[in-house]
Parts: structure tokens; sequence; C-alpha cells
């Protein structure tokens, strides 16, 4: 069981800095961006261009990518994405569809199908309080805790956040205050490419550099952002939370235990799908989010 | 060089079957269907198991309308309390839990090795001739779509649809009942594209997992897209066109002197490209929704 909660517990940190990049972008332009994900692609590749061409130290090759990730998002929501919202939610959403493919096909052409590794150490894993953890998973989710507490202090405590939180509850309420709203979508979206693009170097830490990290993740952090309430980061990493752990549990679980059978696990490829399924169970009951009191008004 | 052409010719005909059901759903209907594959699939799969059981192909592709003509009808129930984006993500996602669960339970259906050897059409007729018929029945089955789908847009149905997609309020005000008119849409979208499936496994006698992939849904929204949403006449232009510019890639990859693995990465990105400069650019598409007189007043 320990093994099984700090397994979760580094899903989760990757989860929810992936839901709450999508959590970002939605408060603040309403649409959900299904490109999203592709940012962290884009983030573990670039990253490991850095390395293995130019021998870049991995901490400072994400330290650079990083940013620049965010400085991505942030021209593709200036320019693409807000004319896509022009002409509603339905095309901006068909058209981050067709951004996450020419991302990945992109990335394809250059880089090919293999997957790749950043040359790590292998180091051994130790054990802590009953479980075997390797020294990554702690780096993984140390960072994660760094940087969403982090950004949950900036918008919660500083006069920035509050106008973040402004522009999200109402734009043109926050206009007439005085606020650039303008200004503070495109640091949402250059948080969200960032947290992203970290995201996808964490995994790549952890198992490898894929074309379809991204997109695999796409499920389930739609799931987490649409638990989590699509409004606060805190409800991000509660959701992310619930939906590693039930990822894990569903997985570890023998489900001939009570009837005296051979053994039956679900297949490992079910990983995916259990994030559709709290998907689907969350947009079927409770799509206004975990912690929201109030309903959603359709 | 011939034969290509007839195979390109069928392919692109179940290619305009599967856009002219997509476009009814999401053009006409206004439903973001981002897992039409599914459909495709569930007449695909129909057919292989019919072969499987060894029951004659018809009743396998009764029952491909029968199983998608429900798969459409739980798509629509789920969305019936869900908005846009929402109902988008969670097609997506039961499409992509269907392809894991045919990938992971082989015992449904080899799992990732697929039903070979279904048998084609015409087998008793000589080689040159079967080939023309075999399109001939391609091209038949995509003007009788054309015909049924045509004959439902400018029906009173097609009309409640679209003032349900426009207007979701007013249809309710004058009384129509949005869940069954999505819920019919959707089984008349899902019946539709379960024929392109079957026809296509008899076609190739072969039905896989790999059929299955999301990339699929994407190449037929990317046909409808560039024909024009909500008409069907350029939903078969589209498909004509982007299936040619599909084929096309290969050849480009060749210009480029890029090694063999690297064209699906190179389809995507001018497939993607492609949607993308057709939603910012010219939204209609190349034939835009014709509008009628007595049909839309502000």
């Amino acid at each position: 069981l320990e093994q099984l909660v700090s397994d979760s517990l580094v899903r989760a940190a990757i989860l929810s800095l992936i839901g709450i990049g999508f959590v970002t972008t939605y408060f603040l332009t309403r649409f959900l961006n299904i490109a999203h994900v592709e940012f962290a692609t884009v983030g573990a590749y670039a990253t490991w261009l850095l390395t293995h061409r130019f021998s870049f130290g991995l901490l400072l090759s994400a330290s650079l990518v990083i940013p620049c990730v965010g400085l991505m998002a942030l021209v593709m929501g200036r320019t693409v994405f807000r004319r896509l919202l022009r002409s509603g939610h339905a095309m901006a959403i068909l058209g981050s569809l067709a951004i996450s493919f020419v991302i990945r096909g992109f990335i394809h052409s250059l880089a090919g199908p293999r997957p790749r590794h950043y040359a790590l150490v292998p180091e051994p894993a130790v054990p802590v309080m009953g479980a075997l953890v390797t020294p990554n998973q702690v780096r993984i989710a140390a960072i994660t805790a760094v940087v969403i507490s982090a950004w949950i202090l900036i918008l919660y405590a500083s006069g920035l956040g509050r106008r973040v939180r402004a522009v999200g509850v109402n734009q043109q309420l926050a206009e007439v205050s005085g606020i650039n709203s303008n200004r503070i979508v495109d640091l949402g979206w250059f948080v969200s490419g960032g947290l992203a693009a970290l995201a996808g170097v964490l995994i790549g830490m952890e198992v490898s550099v894929q074309l379809n990290m991204g997109w695999n993740l796409l499920l389930p952090a739609a799931a987490v952002a649409i638990l989590g309430g699509l409004a606060t980061p805190l409800g991000s990493v509660l959701a992310a939370l619930l939906v590693s752990g039930a990822e894990n549990g569903l997985l570890a679980v023998n489900w001939m235990a009570p009837f005296d059978a051979d053994p039956y696990r679900l297949s490992l490829t079910y990983r995916p799908a259990i994030g559709f399924v709290v998907l689907v169970l969350a947009l079927m009951f409770r799509p206004e989010g975990l912690l929201s009191r109030r309903r959603r008004v359709a | 060089l011939l034969e290509f052409a007839y195979h390109l010719g069928f392919v692109a005909a179940i290619y305009a079957v599967l856009s002219l059901s997509l476009n009814f759903q999401a053009g006409t209907g206004g439903l973001l269907n981002f897992g039409h594959v599914a459909f495709f699939g569930i007449g695909a799969y129909a057919t292989g198991l019919t072969f499987l059981a060894g029951w004659p192909a018809p009743i396998g592709v009764m029952l491909g309308w029968v199983f998608a003509g429900l798969a459409g009808l739980g798509l629509a129930k789920l969305g019936r309390t869900l908005t846009v984006e929402y109902w988008a993500i969670a097609s997506l996602a039961l499409a992509e839990t269907l392809r894991i669960v045919l990938v992971t339970e082989t015992w449904i259906a080899r799992g990732p090795h697929g039903i070979s050897g279904i048998p084609g059409f015409f087998s008793h007729l000589p080689r040159d001739q079967r080939q023309v018929a075999i399109l001939l029945l391609g091209a038949s089955v995509a003007v009788i779509c054309y015909v049924v789908v045509q004959y439902l847009t400018t029906s009173q149905f097609g009309r409640i649809l679209r003032v349900l997609r426009e207007q979701p309020e007013l249809a309710m005000a004058m009384g129509h009942d949005i869940v069954t008119a999505k819920a019919k849409c959707s089984i008349v979208a899902g019946v539709i594209a379960a024929t392109a499936g079957s026809l296509y496994t008899h076609y190739i006698s072969y039905v896989g997992p790999e059929q299955l992939f999301p990339v699929e849904t994407f190449l037929v929204w990317t046909m409808i897209v560039v024909g024009g949403l909500g008409n069907h006449k350029g939903a078969i232009i589209g498909a004509v066109i982007v299936y040619a510019i599909y084929i096309g890639t290969r050849f480009v990859n060749i210009q480029l002197g890029l090694p063999l693995d690297r064209v699906g990465g190179i389809r995507m990105v001018f497939i993607g490209i492609l949607l993308l400069t057709v939603l910012l650019v010219r939204q209609g598409g190349l034939l835009p929704e014709p509008v009628g007189r007595h049909e839309v007043g502000r």
C-alpha cells in the first residue's frame, strides 16, 4: 500500500502541473485548450535537444526551455487562439486540436518516432516508509510542490494574483476597474505553458521522452481540470490526487479476491482508460467540480 | 497504376461517407464529436466479429448499425447536460476507451493482431471487373448517403437541428425536445459511419485497433471543415481534396529525403496547417452552408 501511495503521489504531481495549466487558461479565456498537453511534449523534446546536441546540463536546459515554452504559449495565445476565440468556442477547440496535431507532427518529422532518454545516471531506489522510491521521484514531488505552492501564493497573496482572479471571474468588470486584462491573459498563457513544459521534463526524467507523452495526458488531465472545478489550483491538486489514486488503486486491486478464483488484475494498458472513466463520471455527476458549492449554469 | 487509382477512389468514397455522417452530426446538428472514429470502428468490428462467428456478411452490417446507433444514443444522452466543449472531450474519451478495450481484451477480437482473412466483395468476378465493381459500390454508397443526409437536412428535422444548434433556447421555447433531436441526429450519424466501417473492413479483409486512432477523426474533421461545415456537397469535395493531400504527402516525404518513419509526422503537419488556415481565414470552407431565405430569420 505504501508503494501505491508513493507512486500515486508522483503521478499526481505531474497531473496537477498539467491540470493547473489547463485550468489557468480555461479560467482566463473560457475554452479547453486541447493543445495544452503538447506544451509538455515540446518542453521535453527541447530539453532533450539541448542536453544532447549542445551538451548542456539537464537543469540548465530545463530552466532555459521552460520560459521559452511559456513564451511560445503566450505568442500562440495572442495570435492564433485569440483569433479563433472570436469565432466561437467550437471553432477554438477544433483549432486547438489542429495545433496539437501540428505540434506533434512537427516533432515527429524532426525527431522521428523513437522514444528518447535523458542521459541520467540511474540511481538505486531507497526505501522510504515502506515504499521503494527513486531519488528522481523525490525530486519530481519536491519540485512540483514548490512550484505549485509558489503559484498559489502568487494567486492568493499578491496584487498580481488578485488581478488574475479578477479577470477570471469577470473580465469586463476587471477592465473597468483599470486592469489590463490582455496582460493578465498573457501571463496566464505564459504560466500554463511553462508549467506544462516542466511537467514534460519531469516525465522525461521519470520515464522517457515520447511523441505521445502529451496526448496520453490529455484525458487524465482534462479529468483533473474538470473535477477540480476549472477555477482553482487547489481543486486541481485534489483532483489530481484522486485521479492518480484511482488509476493506481484500480490497477493494483485483485478483482477476484472475494470469489476464491484465480487472481484477476486489470491490464496496465487500462491506465488512460481509468482517467477517461473518471472524466465521464465527473462530467455526469459533478460537472461543476469537486469543491464547488454552486450548481453550474448551462 | 490504374489499380492504385481504383484503390484511392474507393478509399476516398469511404472517407466521403464518413465526412457526410460527421457533417450531419457536427455541421448540421452542431454536436462537436471528437470520437467519430468509434462509430466507424463499431461497424468495422461488427463485420469482423460476424466473420469470426461464421455468420453471413449482411448480418455484420446490420449489427454495426444497431451498435453504432446505440452508441450514438448513449453519447447523446451523456451530452444532455454538457456544454459543447465537455461533450467534445467526453466523445474523445469514449472512442479512446473503446480502442483500449479492443487492444487489451484479446478474447474479443484478437487484440492488437486484429481479424484478418475477411472475404472481400465480388470474388467471383475477374480481377479487372472486380475493381471497377468495388469502386462503383463505394461511389454508390457515398451517393446514397449524400441523398439521405441531404434529405434529412432539408426536411423539418434538419431545420429543427439547425435551430437547436444556433438558438437552443428558441428551439426549446418552440416546444422541441432537444435531447431527442440530438439523439436522433447522433444515431443517424452513427449508422452511416458504421456502414463505412463495414465496407472498408470487407475491402481490406482486415480489422484492427490501429484503425481507431484519434488521427482518423481529426482527418475527417479537416475534410468537413475544408469542404464547409454544414454543407454536404462540401463534405464530399473536402473528403476528396484532403485525401488527395494525405496521399500526396508521401511524395513530399520522398522529395525531402526523409526516412519513411517520418511520413506520419509530415502528414499531420500538412493536414493540421490546412485545417488551421481554413479556420482562421475562411471559416465557411470551400462551400459554406447554404442559408435559405425562409429558414434563418433574425
